[in-house]
């Protein structure tokens, strides 16, 4: 189960798990970004490729507009993950 | 019991069902929950892919677990399936690309052959069988 809601300083969280059948439900939560964001990863305890694809799908298009997602609290499994793939050369994780 | 196997039906939303094997199976094993995430990844990324790629299938999918010679071994069985070998046919993903040239598709292989130590592919009679393999070796809780 994910669970995708705003912060009190309107940084998007995530919890759970972003696996292949969260993807419709992320898809739309994350084609309405339109603007540099912050994802917090902190209650995110797995993610998969079909996440990744929303992510990278999200940046490729706010990286259209001059900005960008910035990655926060991002655990070290998912960084592991982010590092594989060589994301954390195309995201901001702080 | 060192194995642990059940099937389940084709369909994306069966997988916190292969979840729920997985952490019973770490768990009566004793095995380091460090191991979960690799597992699991690499459980969603072959089950789904026998889902994504063979559209056309109407058997269930097959997911086992089990220790062998110190090592973890899934074993995955699509049981109508054509032959898609990702140790050969997967695309290759250059990780080092840019974003712009960044493309969907192949991280999820990419992915798994990095996290497991090894993968084998088998194909007969219409049945394919991915099998992956990881070390165990300084893993266990106890």
């Amino acid at each position: 189960m994910l669970d995708i809601t705003r912060g009190s300083n309107d940084e998007v969280v995530l919890a759970g798990r972003f696996d292949a059948a969260q993807v419709d439900k992320a898809k739309t939560f994350f084609s309405g970004i339109n603007e540099g964001t912050t994802i917090d990863f902190a209650s995110l305890d797995y993610i998969s490729s079909a996440g990744l694809g929303i992510l990278l799908a999200t940046q490729k298009r706010l990286s259209d507009r001059g900005t960008g997602l910035r990655l926060v609290n991002v655990n070290r499994h998912i960084r592991d993950v982010f590092h594989f793939s060589g994301f954390d050369q195309i995201f901001e994780i702080v | 019991m060192t194995e642990m196997s059940a099937r389940f039906r084709r369909d994306i939303e069966a997988l916190p069902e292969v979840f729920d094997l997985a952490a019973q199976f770490l768990s009566s094993q004793q095995l380091d929950s460090e191991l979960r995430f690799a597992v699991d990844f690499a459980l969603e990324e072959v089950f789904t892919n026998f889902v994504k790629y063979n559209p056309g299938g109407v058997s269930d999918i097959g997911v086992s677990l089990r220790i062998e010679d110190d090592q973890l071994k899934l074993v995955l069985t699509d049981f109508d399936s054509p032959r898609f070998d990702p140790n050969s046919d997967a695309p290759v993903v250059d990780i080092n690309k840019p974003l712009a040239e960044r493309k969907p598709g192949g991280l999820g292989v990419h992915l798994v052959k990095t996290m497991m130590d090894r993968v084998e592919y088998g194909h007969e009679e219409r049945t394919s069988t991915i099998t992956l393999y990881k070390r165990l070796r300084g893993t266990c809780s106890t």
